[in-house]
This record gives C-alpha cells, sequence and structure tokens, in this order.
C-alpha cells in the first residue's frame, strides 16, 4: 500500500470539504473586512451561488454519463436562451410560462444535437459541445440582431430577487427546488441507475440490455435543459441581457462539479457537493474582490486553486493498476 | 491495378479527410472568389495572417497524440508576444532579441509545467491546462493589461516580406515541419504515438508514461514558443487578450485535419492542413456572402454576422466529416493489418517500409 496512514473519513468527503473550504474563507474575509459580515453580503453570495446551481445540475448529468462527457456549451446554451427569455419577453408577465417552455424546449434541443453528435457520430465531447457553442454564440448575434434589447417582466425579477427575511433571495428558493427535482431525477427514476450505470460502465451497462447510446443522449438533453432554464433564471436576475454573458459558467460550472467530489471519469454524481462547490467558488471570487486584488491576481489565484483542489481530489488512477 | 492500391493506401492515411476537406474549400474559394484568389497578395495575407494558428496547431497535434489536451497553448502564446514586446519598453536596456528568447523560453516551461501536472500529477488533463491557462493569462495582464506596444518595422517586415514571390511566413512553417520530420526518427516520438494508442501496453512494454507525458508537452511549448513569435510578427504590437480564442480553433483544426482526439493517429501535416481549411472556411463565407449569392439574386444582403453563424455550421460539418472518416478509417485499417502489426500509431506503415 501506498498510503499508510488513513486520512481521516471527513477528508475525503469532498462536499463537506468544499462547504469547510468556503466558511474558513467567508470567516477570514469577515476578519480582514468586517464590513463583509452583512445580511447582504451574505444574500450575494447566496444569490450568484443559486444561479450556478443551475448550470451545475446539467453540467453533472453530462459529466456523470462518462465516456468523457463534458458540456463546454452549457454557458452559451445558457445566454442563447437567455437572450430569447428578454427578446420574447419584453416586460409582458403573462409570456412568463410560455419562455419558461421555450427555454427549457431550446436547451433540450440543443443539447439533444449534442448528445447525437457524441454518441451516434463519434465525436468526441469536447470538441462537440465546442463548436455547439461557437454555432449558439453566433446564434445569439442573429437572434439579437447584435444587441438584445427587450427585458423580463418586473413580477419575474421581483420573484428572484425578494428577499425573505432580509436573508434568502427568492432565487435560492427556485434553486432548492431544482435540488429536490434533480435529486428525485438521479435517485429515484430508472434514467437516474441507468445514467450512473453508463457512466461507471459503458459496455458492461450496453452488455446487461441498458440502451447505452439513449441514455447519453438523454443526459445531454438534459444537461441542455438544465442550461436554458438557467439561462431564463438569470435573464431575470439582470432583467437586461447582452451576447455572451453567461459564457464564463461553462468553466465555473465545470470547476465546481469538480470541485464537489463528481468523478470526471463518470458515475457517481455528488450533487450536494456541487452545491458547495458553487458556494466555495462564489466566495473565492468575493473574497479575492474584497481585498482588492487585480483581475490579474484574481486570475493567478482562481488558477493556482483549481490545480491545487484538483491535484488533492480528482487525480486519475495509476496506470499500473 | 496499382494506382488503385495507391488510392487505398492515400485513404487510410490520416491525413485523407484533411485532404479533401481542403480542396473543397480551396474550390469553393476559387468559385466564390473568381480570379483573384490566385494574385499573390491574397496568397500573402492568407497565410501571414494563419501562419501563428497553423504553428499551435502543429503544437496541439504532438499533445493530442497522447490522448491528452492542452487549451492553454493560446494564452501561452500571447504570453510570448506580451513579454517579447513589453519587456524590452519597461526595462531600459534588455535587448530586443533576449526579449524574444526568453517568452520562447517561458513558453517551453510553461509546457514542461503542463507535463509534470497531466504527466507525474495525474490530473485530467483539460482541466489542469485549464487552470494553468487562468494563471498564465494572470501573468499577461501583469505585464501588459491592454493592446499597447510596437514591433520595430525592420522585425515585422521580415515576416511579411517574400522571396521569388512565395511568403517567408511559408518557409517559417515549412522548416517547423522539417524539424518535426527529423524529430519524429527518434524513437521518443514514437513512444508519444505509442502511448496514445494504448497506454496499459505501453506501460507494459516498459515505457515511462510520465516521461513520454512530459516530453510531448514539452515538444508542444516549443512549437507555441514559435507560434507566439509569429504571432508578435503579425501583430507587430502587444495585445493580452486576442490570443485566447486561437486555442480552441487549433484543437478544431487538428481534428479537422484527421487528427484523433483519443490518441495515437494523425501527423503534422494533419494540423497543417486543417489550420488552412479553418483560415480559408473565413475567407469564403466572406466572399459568399459579398459576391456569389448577390450576383444570383440582385439586392441580397444580410447582416454580417450571418456569415459567422454559415462559418461556423461549415466547421461543424468538416470536423463530423473528419472523425466519421477517421473512424472507419482506424476500423478498417485495425482489421487489415491485425496479423502483423498493431492498428495504432499512424504512420506504422511508413516505418515498416524503412526497417
Amino acid at each position: 500500500m501506498k498510503h499508510k496512514i488513513a486520512a481521516p473519513s471527513f477528508l475525503k468527503n469532498t462536499a463537506f470539504m468544499a462547504f469547510g473550504l468556503a466558511v474558513v474563507l467567508f470567516i477570514i474575509m469577515v476578519i480582514i473586512h468586517p464590513a463583509a459580515l452583512s445580511l447582504n453580503a451574505v444574500a450575494t453570495i447566496l444569490s450568484i451561488a443559486s444561479m450556478l446551481v443551475f448550470v451545475c445540475a446539467g453540467q453533472m448529468i453530462v459529466i456523470t454519463s462518462g465516456n468523457g462527457g463534458i458540456d463546454l456549451s452549457a454557458g452559451a446554451i445558457m445566454s442563447t436562451t437567455a437572450c430569447i427569455t428578454v427578446e420574447y419577453m419584453n416586460g409582458n408577465n403573462a409570456k412568463l410560462i410560455p419562455a419558461v417552455i421555450i427555454c427549457m424546449a431550446v436547451g433540450f434541443l440543443f443539447g439533444t444535437l449534442n448528445g447525437l453528435g457524441v454518441t451516434y457520430i463519434g465525436i468526441p465531447a469536447l470538441i462537440m459541445t465546442l463548436c455547439m457553442s461557437n454555432v449558439l454564440t453566433k446564434l445569439q448575434i442573429v437572434i439579437g440582431n447584435g444587441a438584445p434589447r427587450g427585458t423580463v417582466s418586473k413580477e419575474l425579477t421581483a420573484s428572484l430577487t425578494h428577499r425573505f427575511f432580509g436573508l434568502i433571495p427568492g432565487i435560492s428558493l427556485w434553486a432548492a427546488v431544482l435540488y429536490i427535482l434533480v435529486l428525485l431525477l438521479l435517485k429515484h427514476t430508472k434514467f437516474g441507475f441507468r445514467l450512473n450505470l453508463i457512466g461507471i460502465n459503458f459496455t458492461a451497462a450496453s452488455l446487461s440490455g441498458i440502451r447505452a447510446k439513449q441514455v447519453q443522449v438523454l443526459a445531454y438533453a438534459f444537461g441542455g435543459m438544465f442550461a436554458g432554464l438557467g439561462g431564463l433564471v438569470g435573464a431575470g436576475y439582470f432583467r437586461q441581457m447582452q451576447v455572451s454573458t453567461f459564457d464564463s459558467y461553462t468553466m465555473q460550472s465545470i470547476s465546481a462539479v469538480v470541485i464537489g467530489g463528481t468523478l470526471l471519469s463518470g458515475g457517481s454524481p455528488n450533487y450536494i457537493g456541487t452545491i458547495f462547490g458553487a458556494v466555495l467558488l462564489t466566495v473565492l471570487s468575493q473574497f479575492l474582490s474584497s481585498i482588492n486584488t487585480s483581475p490579474a491576481m484574481r486570475d493567478i489565484i482562481m488558477g493556482i486553486m483549481l490545480i491545487v483542489l484538483l491535484i488533492a481530489y480528482n487525480r486519475k488512477p495509476e496506470v499500473r493498476q | 491495378m496499382k494506382q488503385n492500391n495507391t488510392w487505398m493506401k492515400f485513404r487510410r492515411q490520416p491525413e485523407y479527410m484533411g485532404v479533401v476537406l481542403l480542396a473543397v474549400i480551396i474550390i469553393l474559394n476559387i468559385i466564390t472568389q473568381g480570379s483573384d484568389f490566385f494574385k499573390a497578395s491574397s496568397f500573402q495575407t492568407i497565410l501571414s495572417t494563419n501562419t501563428p494558428l497553423i504553428i499551435l496547431t502543429m503544437g496541439q497535434c504532438v499533445v493530442l497524440f497522447t490522448g491528452n489536451i492542452d487549451i492553454s497553448t493560446g494564452i501561452t502564446m500571447t504570453l510570448v508576444n506580451v513579454f517579447a514586446v513589453m519587456m524590452p519598453q519597461n526595462v531600459p536596456g534588455f535587448p530586443v532579441w533576449l526579449a524574444y528568447v526568453t517568452g520562447f523560453l517561458l513558453a517551453v516551461l510553461i509546457g514542461f509545467a503542463n507535463g509534470i501536472l497531466v504527466g507525474y500529477f495525474r490530473i485530467p488533463p483539460m482541466l489542469a491546462t485549464y487552470g494553468m491557462s487562468y494563471i498564465v493569462a494572470g501573468i499577461c495582464l501583469i505585464i501588459c493589461d491592454r493592446p499597447q506596444g510596437k514591433v520595430s518595422r525592420d522585425i515585422w517586415k521580415i515576416y511579411k516580406g517574400n522571396i521569388a514571390g512565395i511568403p517567408n511566413s511559408l518557409f517559417f512553417v515549412l522548416c517547423l515541419v522539417l524539424v518535426w520530420l527529423v524529430m519524429k526518427r527518434h524513437p521518443g516520438i514514437k513512444e508519444i504515438y505509442a502511448l496514445g494508442g494504448d497506454e496499459k501496453n505501453t506501460y507494459l512494454t516498459g515505457i515511462s508514461t510520465v516521461r513520454t507525458t512530459i516530453r510531448a508537452y514539452l515538444i508542444s511549448g516549443f512549437f507555441v514558443g514559435c507560434a507566439g513569435i509569429a504571432w508578435t510578427m503579425m501583430l507587430a504590437s502587444a495585445n493580452p487578450t486576442t490570443g485566447d480564442a486561437k486555442t480552441l480553433q487549433s484543437i478544431a483544426a487538428a481534428l479537422l485535419g484527421g487528427t484523433l482526439i483519443s490518441g495515437g493517429w494523425g501527423s503534422m501535416i494533419c494540423g497543417v492542413l486543417g489550420a488552412l481549411f479553418l483560415g480559408l472556411v473565413t475567407n469564403t463565407t466572406t466572399y459568399l456572402f459579398i459576391n456569389l449569392i448577390p450576383k444570383f439574386i440582385p439586392g441580397f444582403s444580410v447582416s454580417t454576422y450571418y456569415q459567422d453563424f454559415v462559418a461556423q455550421l461549415i466547421i461543424l460539418v468538416g470536423i463530423t466529416l473528419s472523425v466519421m472518416a477517421n473512424s472507419r478509417v482506424r476500423t478498417d485499417a485495425s482489421k487489415a493489418s491485425r496479423p502483423d502489426k498493431t492498428p495504432s500509431g499512424g504512420n506504422s506503415g511508413k516505418d515498416g517500409d524503412r526497417q
């Protein structure tokens, strides 16, 4: 055995570690900047993390499907549906329900295209979703004719930004509902079981009679759908949109999923860990901006942190094993 | 019969789809652009703007052969650019040649660091190099926060000049291809192909997978450094932001040319072909919308946004075709060559001839 001293079990629980790190970072931030300990600051962290939770749900399902599955178009799908939302709603609350359906359908459609390309044609997921994100970015420009002009309805924004007890923003309640739905999907449906199986071993799963390719396409479709929903929520939160606003969410969602302990090799989704990963990322970026680091230093620190966390949690097995 | 054989052999090469795609896009280009395409100046422009991408794709290819990926190449190229331009201006008495050499060495160093992260620490390559790209982007912004600076005219004139109508940038690419062809004779490069073909078997043969991975990233760093110098001469200034987009283009180009992302299959020529295709697609769609369609449909005009959209769609279709052709070739090749040689290793046929 290489590791002679067994690490305490809580150190292996990545979800717990991510949450612990977030709390520690927050305490350090409060010590340096006592002003950070306000209801407002906590609520901001909660809202930004909640927005990330939507797209992370999709990303996690795609990564769980294994076979190098990754969705680099998540951010672009978010931006696209956000553009569609503002163009379509244009301040009219009666169009909320159709807008939700349209956003989810658009996300589902592009997710399905990703899935078809990856499974049936055999394009690597990385490249397929990357090209899709390029196509989608251009599509947003076509949809919004350069810059989308409309806004979402006041009621939607109010429901997302209203703070219950001055602390919990409405968007977090939306995220909590989503959390329950995703948990039900993963743990209590046939799709969830099959997804886990194909993630662990694609060949074995298909040999045991699962239509593995169809499940994988469905995983990408769900990934797109959650990203699409995330776009609507994001548009509602910010009210106005620009082209490719949410593109940075692609990599943030991947980081959050990895920090949360979902294996990149597939299988073993860990949604609660993913949520804590999203919180950790948000706290970290708030922390870095509170101590007045330049954007350049912030990039460097984010990069080093990502690499250190990867070394700690997501190393591949040795070839020898 | 013999000719048929050569054709079949060509079809089994990794370059097959790259050549076909490039031929198609050149024909399309000639149709849309007319005789202007054959002007020396148009060649000059296409080559000099695309040379950094071509060299970057060559670097990316080496990493792809091992089955890994490097998404920090574009930003590393930017670092070389920023360093080479800003250092002599910020630090008085810093010789210009030293700035170029140090920038180049920095690229090699970052390649080495990526190799350590992926090979020794066994982090998934995409995320390791993604983290690295954040760090490098930060360093770039510290050195130079906005596009500025100037490269002296003597230096960029060399790059944009030509000898007997052949652009100098083409010579640069050819030199690097030659370097690769010489390097390829070294057994270390065969190990790189082998690693991409089957990691476990490579390990069992007694090859150090860690060292081979690091070697691939080092060679990639060498090419990225060269790309950075070409990029600097093309821009003739320091720009900390635009280079990053080239990473993804270079990966797409490598795939278009016929390199497999799963490793062990492809060649440098693939990268060059793919990058040229990518460069020409934009050219074609521009002329398609400005020249050709208005000829048939008078008064036809759309916003330029559609051009980009169509260009991206063409690239997606090209990648689909290339991947389909390659997976078919690989299954054929492995069936045909199972008895005497292994299916992995793109040029196993050629090597067999030589020995």
